[in-house]
């Protein structure tokens, strides 16, 4: 009898789950397989797709390139964005953990930010604050500063993207927050009475005991950061002279622009593994930094 | 604690897998959408093929139809569409015109998705550059076996327009343009330079020095990257050889000596300051109007077409603009300028209403829609309306002045593989690389001449 209704409740729960089981079947899994045999096709999506092996592949690490100076901006862009980003959220979080008073109106002005997203909007915003002629640059003629061309130049267009996905932190900032409250108190105490500051606190028993939060905001942040599209689609096109050039830029282009679909599935395929390296040599460091709690 | 390890696994999973979704299958109803073949010669029989298959679905006129109708503008034009769409729809109330219009960001690559899908509007606007493509891969409608009317049309303005060498009307023109330099005659003026008069490309330098003498935060030329690809590297090719830099019969007719002639030319732009400089155009694209400096009057001339006459004049009312001439080489083999349309309109291969798709083309090519439209998309293409925007007073002067400019000019128009979207793409790179310094003319040189060999290998 109890079995039977543990079954009933089962088929509850996967009725609640059916919704979002049809959409990753048809919307992630569908996609992800044919996406993996288009990029061994010549696909224009108008005609049949012609298969040709490897030949996208080969083309792609050989004679593309493009590709390899969007690879290179891809990179740059997230070894720019991803400790920014942790290091900026996680001062934050420390900050506001203090119980001081007006905490919680600052909690929600530091992530209404992130809840714009990677949207037109802001990228549309940014893109006009950071004009010659726009907000940035009055701001710093101020202080005597000269014009900055900061979309219009290759050396400072990318940073000026970075920066845009850097002030979206709040949703680490969140983490980093509940994990903060989950710091015991006793530790803390413990290590006052052993002579232990607060910077030496902080390194010693706060990183180590948020360690898990840290190491999963560096991965979701880096899958992000390996995937920007919006913004460099918005504020730069890719340019100046495709500094801003991102992957997912690329496949665009190839894909919606140039009709190119198998070439644009294989550079979506090296993404996909270009992401898969970076989260299995996280997951590789992570067993000599981040603390579970379970081990002996 | 084993919880939290898989629990960040599976994320990372789902994360990494979704970005592979974007690339997935719009087609798996494409493959009949092969009313296209490989060859671009196939086509010409393919793209007929579509229209017999959707005649025989067309419905009786008095039914109710919706009609989709996409184009992209500004302010001015979506008004005038949706202005004419209403007329239209007063006439017929049983058709319903659902507009789409934006501006031009993404507008091709939309449509790029909507051919996939098949589910691209009835009628809809297309790029000047694009429509030899877009008749290639056979998502036009033949308009002359559809029953168009082009009685108030020049046939060899159409010939040149629309056919694309297949002899029936695929797209329709919606106005005469052509490459224009659009000249603040009070600056021209006050410096002493005079671009009424026919002149060659390196009297650039001289005026640009003069100007630069005469204000150091003035200059000569306002060129967008896009703009200025077409203005200087597509027409030193006409006007050297004759000839587009790639030709239907995929011949790259342009070779890597006279790209890097070029190429030194539009680096002699920027290091001598004829141009203002690329990092400071960069950011606001092709939009030259919004550029603070034309606002305020401190280039001689803007390079655009003659259907950005009007938003650049607009920019600043109390400065007097006109329409210069266009450089020539000496001795070149043609004067490579030439007259074509600003923008196609066509109607879609697929559509189910072919019969009032057209219906809709001929009120909007006739005689009520021609008062309403003005010249928001250039100088329209027919005598008739042209008569009729002069009576109004709705032709701007400018706009004009710049097609007339255009028509002093015989050189023959380059659409086709040169103007298609990937041979653009490589062209507007080596005009960027090059005016930002970061690729010599030399080395800009053998890239161009590589990619496009790659590209002529992969398209043949």
């Amino acid at each position: 009898m109890k079995r039977k209704k543990r079954l009933s409740r089962d088929n509850q729960a996967y009725f609640y789950l059916l919704p979002w089981i049809i959409g990753m079947l048809v919307l992630q899994i569908y996609p992800f397989i044919t996406s993996f045999y288009y990029s061994l096709t010549e696909y224009n999506a108008l005609k049949d797709p012609n298969f040709i092996g490897l030949d996208n592949y080969i083309r792609l690490f050989t004679r593309d390139k493009e590709f390899v100076k969007s690879l290179t901006a891809t990179i740059k862009y997230s070894v720019y964005t991803v400790p920014c980003k942790i290091i900026m959220s996680l001062f934050i979080a420390v900050l506001l953990n203090k119980g001081r008073k007006g905490i919680g109106a600052l909690r929600t002005i530091y992530y209404l930010p992130s809840l714009f997203g990677g949207s037109m909007a802001v990228s549309i915003l940014w893109k006009i604050m950071f004009m010659d002629d726009g907000m940035i640059n009055a701001f710093l003629h101020k202080f005597g500063v000269e014009t900055i061309s900061f979309l219009g130049n290759p050396s400072t267009a990318l940073p000026t993207l970075s920066a845009l996905e850097v002030w979206q932190f709040g949703s680490s900032m969140v983490m980093f927050l509940a994990a903060l409250k989950q710091v015991p108190q006793s530790l803390y105490e413990a290590a006052q009475i052993d002579g232990a500051g607060p910077v030496k606190s902080f390194f010693k028993i706060t990183i180590p005991q948020i360690s898990p939060i840290i190491f999963f905001c560096i991965i979701m942040q880096t899958i992000n950061a390996l995937q920007n599209f919006t913004s460099a689609f918005v504020v730069t096109q890719g340019g100046p002279v495709k500094s801003t050039y991102m992957l997912g830029l690329k496949l665009y282009n190839d894909g919606f622009l140039f009709m190119k679909m198998g070439y644009a599935s294989a550079t979506s395929w090296v993404i996909f593994a270009l992401v898969l390296v970076f989260t299995l040599v996280l997951f590789g460091t992570s067993k000599y930094w981040v603390f579970y709690g379970d081990e002996d | 604690m084993k919880l939290k390890k898989i629990g960040v696994i599976f994320l990372s999973a789902i994360m990494t897998m979704s970005l592979l979704a974007g690339c997935g299958d719009t087609a798996g109803s494409s493959t009949d959408s092969a009313a296209t073949d490989s060859a671009p010669a196939a086509t010409e029989q393919a793209a007929p093929a579509a229209t017999t298959e959707t005649t025989e679905q067309t419905t009786d006129s008095a039914e109710p139809v919706t009609l989709r109708f996409s184009w992209w503008g500004g302010d001015a034009r979506h008004e005038a569409t949706l202005a004419v769409i209403d007329a239209y729809q007063k006439l017929h109330p049983n058709v319903t015109i659902e507009p789409e219009y934006s501006s031009y960001d993404g507008y091709s690559e939309k449509k790029t998705t909507e051919f996939a899908s098949e589910t691209a509007p009835d009628i809809f606007q297309i790029e000047t550059g694009l429509g030899p493509e877009y008749y290639n891969q056979g998502v036009l409608y033949n308009l002359t076996e559809g029953g168009m009317d082009f009685s108030n049309f020049d046939a060899a303005f159409l010939e040149q327009n629309g056919q694309f060498g297949s002899g029936s009307q695929y797209a329709m023109p919606t106005g005469q343009a052509g490459t224009a330099l659009i000249v603040n005659k009070d600056l021209a003026d006050a410096v002493g330079i005079d671009l009424s008069q026919q002149y060659n490309w390196d009297q650039f330098f001289e005026w640009g020095k003069m100007v630069r003498e005469y204000d150091p935060e003035c200059y000569l030329l306002s060129a967008n990257t896009s703009y200025a690809t077409a203005f200087i590297i597509r027409a030193w090719c006409r006007q050297m050889n004759a000839k587009p830099i790639i030709d239907a019969d995929m011949n790259l007719n342009m070779t890597q000596e006279q790209f890097e002639e070029c190429f030194t030319f539009i680096k002699r732009l920027y290091d001598e300051e004829v141009c203002a400089p690329a990092a400071y155009k960069a950011p606001f694209g092709d939009q030259d109007q919004e550029d603070p400096n034309w606002i305020a009057g401190k280039y001689v001339a803007s390079i655009g077409y003659t259907s950005s006459a009007d938003v650049l004049s607009a920019a600043n009312s109390e400065i007097t603009y006109m329409a210069g001439h266009l450089p020539l080489r000496d001795g070149g083999a043609s004067d490579g300028w030439f007259n074509d349309c600003p923008q196609y309109i066509g109607v879609y291969a697929k559509t189910e209403h072919p019969k009032e798709a057209i219906d809709f083309l001929n009120f909007f090519y006739g005689e009520e829609a021609a008062a309403i439209l003005g010249t928001v998309r250039s100088v329209p293409p027919t005598v008739m309306a042209q008569e009729i925007c002069e009576k109004a007073g709705t032709l701007n002067p400018l706009t004009k002045e710049s097609v007339s400019v255009s028509m002093l000019y015989n050189g023959q128009s380059d659409g086709g593989p040169t103007t298609g979207s990937e041979v653009t793409a490589i062209l507007t790179d080596a005009y960027e690389n090059v005016s930002h310094g970061t690729l010599s003319p030399a080395e800009a040189a053998e890239e161009t001449v590589e990619l496009l060999n790659d590209y002529i290998d992969t398209h043949k």
